[in-house]
């Protein structure tokens, strides 16, 4: 028998005991050793937390394997599984789905699982909370120490809740972090909108640092990416012309640009090559992307039209703006998102 | 300091020509004051003089020099102003050559053609398409008067007495609806987000959060959708979306 086959029962029980300790408590599963949390706030006059600056690389600089329960609430739906995780600490990671408890009607459960994996090593590096900067995130968020001895999957977290200082909307997020002071790894994350209301929650069930990752399938990333050099002209790095936008969401500033090449294998034609820029606030990301365009056109008289949709905390959009094919994601009001295209291409 | 001999003999030339005019030197003052003046120490040339020459000498780059000088001629302050008695008598005998200012919109457009060629030239592009005739089926439809239900004005609901009244009606039901739309669907345009469309999950939060203000005209149409399904997108489009979100989108995955 497999680890794989041998794990699912108690990956099962896990998961049936989780659910009835939030059942019964109605909030997350996280305890303190002290009983009552003393909430110690540290705002932007005090000291962060000093595993902050570690937090983004914990995931891939960190050697362990765990199990790791997901619930995500999307649309009116929720997708309710089991993840097992593994990192070689080198930038190799590994994310499986064993167990799917719940999904969205419109998914077939036999192609559920795959499908989660899949998208969950993405998920596993962007969808999960990391500090991407933390000049930026002292800036932009308030974090509050709400307890140093949070207890998850055995091991000593500090609890702390993340709140932007000021709110970009009255659906902004919240986000509550239980992460290991040795290492900076997140091992339990609620995101929640400013009325309570929970998004996303994750949480380690089992976590073994140095675990046994030989019978997984480490990888890195599975997009084919090129890091490219804002600080220098991007037309010549790319070999055709590039958009930036000029004016970014309140706190948001230029994190990377990419050149991310889609293999004929999945567009089902040609190469799609794009241009992805990601701006950061220190903790949240918003992504701009425009498909490369190598052929040399007339300026397209049709100042076009995106295509905006909401998906969770998410809105993403799509479209031709300016001959340009953009795509633009994020976590912000879509107006910024907007805002982002218009200056990017016209 | 050794002279050239051509040069001191100029000078002198040059010396007892203004002696001449003034009537009071003679050939030999204009020779020692050549002298004097040959004899003093030579200053070396600015650098800038010697670009200068050399660049008008230089037959290369001569576009991208003229192309320069005129723009630096744009520059503000660039222009010397001529001496206000030559342009009143400019303006004495030439009236049409009389400073003008030249129209605001010209600077606009000059501007934007600077900033944006790309549209300056879709815009032009555009603005020489020939323009079509409207089918000979519109022109009639209009030329008979139909109330809003489409039917011959007379017969429809907003039957007027005045010869125009159909069309007016009908021009001020489009009106009505025009302003309605923009009222329930602000967002359709650009607007604001949160008034119209789908709204995240979730009740409306803190209402002291103040909702975004536009900060740039938007000038493209902005679509919201309430699903992926009926948003037009790729198969590799919708993958990218999911590895950018590190979401599993719904909708027909």
């Amino acid at each position: 028998m497999s680890r794989r086959t041998f794990a699912r029962p108690l990956l099962a029980a896990l998961a049936a005991a989780w659910t009835a300790a939030c059942d019964d408590a109605g909030s997350w599963s996280v305890e303190t050793d002290t009983g009552a949390a003393a909430v110690v706030t540290q705002g932007s006059g005090a000291a962060l937390p000093p595993f902050l600056g570690a937090m983004r690389g914990a995931p891939y600089q960190t050697a362990f394997t765990g199990t790791r329960r997901v619930v995500l609430h999307r649309e009116g739906a929720t997708f309710d599984y089991i993840e097992d995780v593994g990192a070689d600490g080198t930038g190799r990671f590994a994310v499986e789905v064993p167990l799917v408890s719940a999904l969205p009607p419109e998914f077939d459960p036999a192609l559920a699982a795959p499908l989660l994996a899949q998208r969950g090593r993405f998920g596993y590096r962007v969808r999960d909370p990391q500090v991407t900067d933390l000049a930026q995130l002292a800036l932009n968020w308030d974090v509050h120490v709400v307890a140093r001895d949070a207890r998850v999957a055995g091991h000593t977290c500090w609890r702390l809740e993340l709140r932007r200082r000021a709110p970009l909307s009255a659906h902004d997020v919240v986000y509550e972090l239980a992460v290991d002071p040795r290492t900076g790894l997140v091992l339990a994350w609620r995101e929640a909108d400013l009325a309570g209301q929970v998004r996303s929650e994750v949480e380690y069930l089992t976590l073994q640092y140095g675990g046994d990752t030989s019978g997984m399938d480490l990888r890195e990333r599975d997009v084919t990416a090129v890091d490219l050099d804002p600080t220098q002209d991007l037309a010549p790095q790319v070999g055709a012309p590039v958009h930036l936008p000029t004016l970014t969401p309140p706190g948001f500033a230029l994190e990377e640009v990419e050149l991310l090449s889609v293999p004929p294998a999945v567009t089902g034609g040609a190469l799609d090559e794009w241009v992805k820029a990601v701006f950061t606030d220190g903790l949240e990301r918003v992504h701009f992307l425009h498909r490369v365009d190598r052929t040399v056109a007339l300026p397209q008289a049709q100042p076009g039209a995106l295509d905006l949709v909401t998906f969770g905390s998410w809105t993403f959009g799509l479209g031709t703006v300016n001959g340009v094919r953009v795509m633009v994601a994020g976590k912000v009001p879509s107006l910024y998102l907007e805002e982002l295209v218009q200056t990017a291409v016209f | 300091m050794a002279s050239d001999p051509a040069l001191r003999d100029a000078l002198v030339a040059a010396l007892r020509h203004a002696a001449a005019q003034r009537g009071d030197a003679t050939a030999a003052a204009a020779e020692v004051a050549a002298d004097a003046l040959l004899g003093l120490p030579r200053r070396a040339a600015p650098a800038a003089l010697e670009g200068a020459v050399v660049a008008a000498l230089h037959a290369g780059q001569r576009g991208a020099r003229a192309v320069a000088a005129v723009a630096d001629l744009a520059a503000p302050g660039a222009r010397p102003a001529a001496p206000a008695p030559l342009a009143e008598r400019l303006a004495e005998a030439l009236p049409s050559a009389a400073p003008r200012v030249a129209p605001a919109e010209l600077d606009a457009r000059v501007a934007a053609a600077l900033t944006d060629p790309e549209a300056g030239l879709a815009a032009r592009l555009s603005g020489s398409l020939t323009p079509q005739p409207a089918p000979a089926a519109l022109a009639a439809r209009l030329a008979a008067p139909r109330g809003l239900d489409g039917a011959p004005r007379g017969r429809g609901r907003f039957q007027s007495v005045q010869p125009w009244g159909g069309r007016l009606a009908h021009g001020l039901a489009l009106v009505a609806a025009a302003v309605l739309a923009v009222v329930l669907l602000p967002g359709t345009f650009g607007g604001a987000p949160g008034l119209g469309g789908p709204t995240p999950a979730g009740p409306k939060g803190d209402p002291s959060a103040v909702a975004p203000q536009p900060r740039v005209p938007l000038t493209f149409m902005v679509r919201r959708h309430q699903g992926l399904a009926a948003a037009p997108i790729t198969g590799a489009e919708r993958g990218l979306i999911e590895g950018v979100l590190g979401e599993l989108l719904g909708g027909g995955s």
